[in-house]
């Protein structure tokens, strides 16, 4: 018999399906019902939709392994291409391709948690360069546009928008 | 109330003043650039330009929100095209065809199509507000609670059935209702999936969301891809304006989905975003070019704007008559309505008919502006977009940031825009499609109260929502057009079956 594949763009989704339902149901067990004539109360929908993502998440799971067997892995999550290309900017161009998403998000919760405890100008102006440079952009021009940007945002949002992290 | 002849010349006086006509030039232009540009949604824009508009009289506020309304309809469909990220609910259709026509060296092409669909859709819909706005009013007064939960469940389920994957699309479309769920319940106002998080109790509010989702996802998606090439190809922008034989090609679709996204942009509580997925869904099932739907058609496309925009006026006959939203702009509309001491109703008609009529001119003047703004600063505009992605992204990323941030002034919204960048990312990785999870997001709160109000009216008789002509015909078209790819399958696999056995 050949070796059963695995349908991972079926499966993955069916699994995360399941996860939300099972987490959804951890806290929605305990909304209460009521009668007909006050609208069977806020656990009704919930639980509707939980039910519908069970099935459906148990569905796609079932689809994910049930791949015909001797077919290998048939499909799966894009491989991410390693050889990034560069045009003799930073060294960054050469790390691997998946840091960057994860360096562009780790700089975004900085910046996210910063709001309101740090000046706005500040931060925007430290994300823009360290973004810029981590994206393969050198130093010196990631701090040129970085300041350009920053500027041009707080045109946008402090003074046309009137955004009250701009005020002193 | 207004004659049509009325309507559209009561509010002259009003419109005809320098101060209002410049304001609908500045809020035309910044609809268009606003609506393109990914972090700035149009709902967004709309919101933050509400609060400059206490001082201004009635009139010259709607001159400058009306105008930006029409133009970042259409500007949203620019980042859908050049980007493939919406910049409105209403452009996620469009992301379709617009963007794999881009990337085959179309976008001149494919603006133009947008651009024209999108002023022909909202010309016509200004019109239709002005002449039959109080007719419809009267009529979409006899919908009850089942038909607006039938209207809303067509809507996911032909958002479902145009996905690549069905299974996958209802996924994503059930998620999109449960997380419509956070907050207190409309009607006990019991929390429920807040997690103590008193900033939850209000839901989730749906720019950090869509811009999330459909932002931040991207842009973490698009950084981790290969070769580090600019967003959009360097290609010129040739072919914007429509010649004939595009014309006549696209006339068909867009008279079909105009029509598509007057009616359903009339009902209460529905608007362009799934006026652009019904007429969408209308044409992939009978246009003449539905096999190339989704890989690039110009129906496609032209379907999704003409719809779209065809739905903003439409939308403003349940807003200005019931006072009953199409989508978060609307809303937004009716709050500044009531900032200025006017009442959406019935009312209105008959108390302000002037300042209703020039309502209707500023909205045909704001589809006029935004053709012009559309197609003269279009290269323009472009420019913006041919950045390399290592300079563009992270500003587009602040901008996501604090339009999420504007919307409320609270850091909780920057929190949301995150977890769903990563939802967003992980969906893009999974193939899973996040137009679904938005709409359902959008139509949560509405499908369930009218689900529930629905069984409280009858009883808790499910077979009212089949017994009742519109209701049942809608849920049960619904549940035929999601059960067909599999019934077809079945058919043919039988056929083939009985073929080989004679």
């Amino acid at each position: 018999m050949g070796k059963k594949g695995v349908r991972w763009r079926s499966l993955l989704p069916g699994l995360l399906g399941l996860a939300v339902a099972g987490g959804a149901w951890l806290e929605a067990r305990s909304l209460p019902y009521q009668d007909v004539s006050a609208g069977l109360g806020p656990a009704l929908f919930p639980h509707l939709l939980i039910g519908l993502l069970c099935l459906l998440g148990g569905g796609l799971v079932a689809h994910g392994l049930m791949a015909p067997s001797g077919t290998h892995r048939t499909d799966g999550p894009p491989a991410p291409d390693t050889h990034a290309d560069g045009d003799g900017r930073s060294d960054w161009h050469r790390r691997p391709v998946w840091l960057r998403p994860l360096a562009l998000f780790g700089l975004l919760v900085l910046l996210g948690a910063s709001i309101e405890r740090v000046p706005a100008l500040l931060s925007i102006f430290a994300f823009l360069t360290l973004a810029m440079a981590a994206l393969g952009e050198r130093w010196d021009r990631s701090l040129l546009y970085g300041a350009l940007a920053s500027a041009a945002v707080y045109l946008l949002f402090g003074t046309v928008f009137g955004l009250t992290i701009f005020l002193p | 109330m207004l004659d049509p002849w009325t309507a559209l010349t009561a509010g002259l006086d009003l419109v005809l003043s320098p101060t209002v006509l410049a304001l609908a030039v500045v809020g035309s232009l910044l609809g268009v650039v606003i609506g393109a540009l990914p972090g700035l949604s149009g709902t967004m824009a709309l919101a933050i330009m509400v609060t400059l508009t206490y001082s201004l009289s009635p009139a010259e506020a709607f001159a400058l929100l009306l105008p930006t309304y029409a133009a970042a309809t259409f500007g949203g469909s620019l980042g859908a095209i050049l980007l493939n990220i919406p910049g409105t609910g209403a452009a996620v259709m469009s992301t379709y065809d617009g963007h794999p026509l881009c990337k085959r060296g179309e976008a001149g092409f494919a603006i133009g199509i947008a651009c024209f669909t999108s002023f022909f859709g909202g010309i016509v819909s200004a019109l239709f507000l002005a002449f039959l706005a109080p007719v419809v009013a009267l009529w979409a007064l006899r919908f009850g609670a089942h038909e607006y939960f039938a209207v809303a469940f067509l809507g996911l389920g032909i958002i479902a059935y145009i996905s690549p994957s069905l299974p996958k699309g209802l996924l994503a479309g059930l998620l999109g209702l449960l997380i419509g769920t956070v907050g207190a319940d409309p009607q006990t106002a019991l929390p429920r999936f807040t997690y103590g998080e008193a900033s939850l109790l209000g839901g989730l509010q749906f720019v950090p969301v869509m811009i999330g989702l459909f932002g931040v996802g991207e842009i973490l998606a698009a950084a981790g891809a290969a070769a580090a090439e600019p967003m959009i190809a360097r290609q010129r922008l040739t072919g914007m304006l429509p010649n004939l034989r595009t014309i006549r090609r696209l006339a068909p679709t867009t008279l079909r989905s105009t029509l598509a996204g007057l009616v359903i942009g009339s009902l209460p509580a529905a608007g362009p975003t799934i006026a652009s997925v019904v007429a969408y869904g209308i044409e992939k099932r009978i246009g003449r070019n539905r096999a190339e739907m989704g890989k690039g058609a110009p129906e496609g496309l032209a379907a999704s704007e003409s719809a779209n925009n065809a739905a903003t006026g439409a939308s403003m006959v349940p807003m200005i008559s019931l006072g009953i939203p199409g989508d978060a702009v609307t809303a937004i509309l009716i709050g500044a309505l009531m900032i200025h001491g006017l009442r959406p109703g019935p009312a209105l008609f008959l108390q302000s008919g002037d300042l209703v009529s020039s309502l209707f001119l500023l909205f045909i003047i704001g589809n006029l502006l935004f053709l012009a703004a559309g197609l003269l600063g279009m290269r323009l505009l472009v420019r913006v977009l041919h950045v390399p992605p290592r300079i563009l992204y992270p500003v587009m990323l602040v901008l996501c940031v604090l339009g999420s941030y504007a919307v409320q002034n609270n850091p909780f919204d920057v929190m949301v825009l995150l977890v769903f960048g990563v939802v967003g990312f992980a969906m893009r990785l999974l193939a899973v499609p996040i137009a679904p999870m938005i709409l359902g997001f959008i139509l949560g709160p509405l499908v369930e109260d009218n689900l529930r109000r629905a069984l409280m009216l009858s009883d808790g008789r499910l077979m009212d929502f089949f017994t009742r002509p519109l209701s049942g015909a809608l849920i049960v078209g619904t549940l035929v057009l999601l059960a067909s790819p599999y019934l077809s399958r079945l058919l043919f696999r039988r056929s083939l079956r009985l073929r080989e056995d004679g």
